[in-house]
């Protein structure tokens, strides 16, 4: 700022001062709580901004007693899918919300059935016995391969209680998908997108999110052929292929995965575990090679402890 | 039930192709042309405008002696589907008359409007309005009404009254016949149908006196309607056109709770709905929605209609106004009431059928899908992706999988060819190139035998494949299979890659 410009706001408070010599207590004191509320507000904001939430004065929640009543809160067993590592589980607070849309990546091209069989498992725990829905890109998923219903019995879902929408293109999907998670009747919804997805931004995401809080469908978006982007999902994961155990006589093992939690609302993310899936029992367990030193250390990959945006 | 007496209009429009050009603005109206086909190897004209017709101009006449007639001939190639097209959307547009209509190519529309005139003061009023109409789109018609469709179409191309002074051209039967009446003397139906009927028979075979008694008005053969008849309808009129899409939306919404109140006092509910916005100019708009389940519920009836219309690859266009808004019923089944069940489940279930409806409304009934099994053990055809709206009972996949090795999460359909090195005869693969990238393997397990269909090929033979589940270097497990057995099926046996475990 210029001097002149310090000499008038000079010249303003000195007009203030002037005036503040016939100003009567009544009015000191409207004038003390507005001051008093400029400051709660500009930390809001300030608050506000730093969570990275969009800096309106609309954004900021409600507080709990204007929320509709109109459903009753589930109780803590259905709020949350646990994934049965414990230390995992501990991480997220009790597991996933149900209520929420999750992210996963896989981490490269050859990694499509490893995140496409992360996701499936978890809609599968998400869904329990009510019916799941795949959304994917009507030309895009035949050369990653097509989505195989005795393979999907291998992770416990059963087929018939899966339905498959093919949208036209990743809008129409994303837009299929909201409608879907705004269905109470489904139990989960997996949204398929595979490249660079310009239709997928923070309001796309935020749409999905909010719908997902509201009906408690669990929501899932499966990306391949993509880095990972900004958006308003709960949690964000990288699923990469790990080499399972060999049985017996050399025979390849069951699904394991290399899960990387890159984003976690609330929470600490840059963890690192190795998951294999144990059909029998319907649970993750951790396996003791590779991540599993890294989950014993404390689940931090490469030091970052970092508070997630 | 007794059949009620028809009576059927037909509408014959002579200078269709003409009209055709002239309302698309090809073509002047008021000059002479002709369309011309190659026939016989000359071009000769099949068609004419009014104009050239006032000259002379007749088809048959080859193009070099019409041009000899009128020098300033302009001559268009015959596009018959073109005319088929214009008849085509003529007819759908004369559905607003009756629901019973039919083309009769070339040129004509037969209507059967037997119970449907008193809309229009009569019969001579409704064929009143339907001149009065196609003559606003640009149309010449001729319309005759009658008993038969065969003597309406006949009464309308040669311009009669009475179909006993039809010339026996109208009988359209082949020109030997024709030839072997007229030198008996009889040029009219009237003197044709005053011969003993046996001897015409004997004659001319039982087929000819079917015809004639058909052209006289004497046997109904009905029309092939376009489409069938709805099992309900409802429709409004406007005196004056309303020009806006939402107006319109308005009044369908009203017929909708009509139609559903109907299919309540019936006791049954929909399965397709049909909307039809009819412009006043003839063009037709429709929009056909269906439901996985029978409903009657008009407010869930407008939001598959609504979404229909929001999804149009050209949004509605009013043009001068709609002035008939109809809402027919196609499909109906019996839907008892029923009470909902304390636990919500049966509510839960009917929001998700409205979901799938929506989701098949928007982007298209075979877009919204479930899997099926079928009895095969080739894996690319144990599974198959079926239609929602083709109802089956459920499959008991737990079963189906309890007996098999494990299979796939994703299946590559067709399955990819990869370059393998393998041992030779029936060893598993140690290497192998897909998609460019070399993997060396490092954990394997089979081989699972599959052999071919042979009872569904006509030699009896076909390829056994040995798939082998193997883990690559990267920590990825694929499904590859050798096809053939090496010596006795194929001397170089394929290797392809069929699917990705997760």
């Amino acid at each position: 700022m210029d001097s002149q410009g310090v000499k008038s706001t000079r010249t303003g408070r000195a007009e203030t001062a002037q005036k503040g010599g016939i100003v009567t207590a009544k009015q000191r004191k409207i004038r003390d709580f507005q001051f008093a509320m400029r400051i709660v507000l500009t930390a809001r904001r300030v608050i506000l901004k730093l969570e990275h939430k969009e800096n309106r004065m609309t954004a900021i929640p409600y507080p709990s007693y204007r929320q509709p009543a109109s459903h009753p809160l589930p109780d803590a067993g259905r709020a949350r899918i646990a994934l049965g590592v414990a230390a995992l589980d501990q991480r997220l607070g009790g597991g996933l919300p149900r209520a929420a849309l999750h992210e996963i990546y896989a981490g490269s091209d050859r990694d499509a059935a490893a995140a496409s069989g992360f996701t499936f498992i978890i809609a599968g725990l998400a869904a329990a016995s009510r019916c799941m829905i795949l959304v994917r890109e009507r030309r895009r998923h035949r050369s990653a391969g097509d989505v195989y219903a005795p393979g999907l019995a291998a992770f416990g879902i059963d087929p018939s209680q899966l339905f498959l929408v093919d949208a036209p293109d990743s809008l129409a999907a994303l837009r299929a998908g909201a409608d879907i998670a705004r269905c109470r009747a489904v139990g989960a919804v997996v949204i398929a997108l595979s490249g660079q997805t310009p239709a997928y931004d923070l309001t796309a995401s935020r749409r999905l999110m909010l719908a997902a809080a509201e009906t408690q469908v669990t929501t899932l978006l499966l990306r391949h052929g993509c880095t990972p982007c900004t958006s308003a999902a709960h949690s964000r994961w990288q699923v990469t292929s790990a080499a399972a155990a060999p049985l017996d006589a050399d025979a390849p093992g069951a699904a394991v995965f290399d899960v990387r939690l890159l984003r976690l609302r609330g929470g600490m993310d840059g963890f690192q575990a190795r998951l294999a899936w144990d059909q029998s029992h319907g649970f993750f367990a951790a396996t003791l090679s590779g991540g599993g030193a890294a989950l014993a250390a404390g689940g931090t990959a490469g030091g970052s402890w970092r508070r997630a945006a | 039930m007794a059949s009620l007496p028809r009576r059927y209009l037909a509408a014959v429009l002579p200078l269709l192709p003409a009209e055709r050009l002239a309302a698309a603005g090809a073509a002047p109206p008021d000059t002479p042309f002709a369309f011309i086909e190659k026939q016989r190897g000359a071009n000769r004209i099949v068609a004419a405008s009014a104009c050239a017709h006032a000259l002379g101009i007749v088809p048959g006449l080859t193009l070099a002696d019409a041009r000899a007639r009128v020098p300033e001939l302009a001559a268009f190639a015959a596009d018959p589907t073109a005319d088929a097209v214009a008849l085509e959307s003529l007819a759908e547009a004369c559905d607003r008359y009756t629901p019973t209509l039919a083309t009769a190519p070339p040129d004509a529309i037969l209507l059967d409007i037997a119970g449907c005139a008193h809309f229009h003061a009569g019969e001579a009023g409704l064929a009143h309005d339907l001149g009065r109409r196609l003559a606003r789109a640009g149309y010449t018609a001729r319309l005759a009404l009658a008993d038969t469709p065969d003597a309406a179409l006949a009464l309308a191309r040669f311009g009669s009254d009475d179909p006993e002074a039809l010339p026996i051209a109208a009988l359209g039967c082949a020109e030997e016949t024709e030839i072997a009446l007229r030198r008996a003397g009889l040029k009219t139906l009237g003197a044709v149908a005053a011969r003993p009927r046996a001897a015409l028979a004997a004659r001319f075979g039982a087929s000819f006196t079917t015809r004639l008694d058909r052209v006289l008005g004497r046997e109904d053969a009905g029309i092939d309607a376009r489409r069938s008849r709805p099992a309900i309808e409802h429709s409004v009129r406007f005196a004056e056109p309303i020009a806006s899409v939402e107006q319109a939306c308005h009044h369908l919404s009203r017929l909708a709770r009509q139609a559903c109140e109907a299919l309540a006092c019936r006791g049954a509910g929909g399965r397709a709905f049909c909307a039809s916005l009819y412009r006043s100019d003839g063009q037709v708009a429709r929009f056909d929605v269906e439901t996985a389940r029978p409903t009657r519920d008009a407010a869930l009836v407008m939001r598959l209609l609504a979404e229909r219309i929001g999804t149009l690859a050209d949004p509605l266009d009013p043009g001068f106004g709609y002035d008939l808004v109809r809402l027919a019923v196609l499909v109906s089944e019996p839907l008892a009431e029923v009470a909902l069940r304390l636990d919500g489940d049966a509510r839960g279930e009917a929001a998700l059928a409205v979901l799938l409806d929506r989701l098949r409304t928007r982007l298209g009934p075979a877009r919204v899908s479930g899997f099926a099994a079928a009895d095969s053990h080739i894996p690319e055809r144990a599974a198959y992706l079926r239609a929602l709206d083709s109802q089956a009972e459920p499959f008991d996949w737990t079963s189906i999988v309890a007996g098999l090795p494990s299979r796939p999460l994703l299946l590559l359909d067709p399955p990819e060819p990869v370059a393998v090195i393998a041992e030779v005869p029936d060893g598993p693969p140690l290497r192998f190139v897909w998609r460019a990238r070399a993997r060396r393997v490092i954990h394997q397990e089979g081989p699972e035998r599959i052999a071919a269909e042979w009872w569904r090929r006509r030699d009896g033979r076909g390829r056994t494949r040995d798939y082998y589940r193997v883990e690559d270097d990267g920590g990825c497990r694929y499904w590859l299979f050798r096809h053939g057995l090496y010596g006795t099926e194929t001397r170089q046996p394929d290797w392809y890659l069929h699917g990705l475990f997760a």
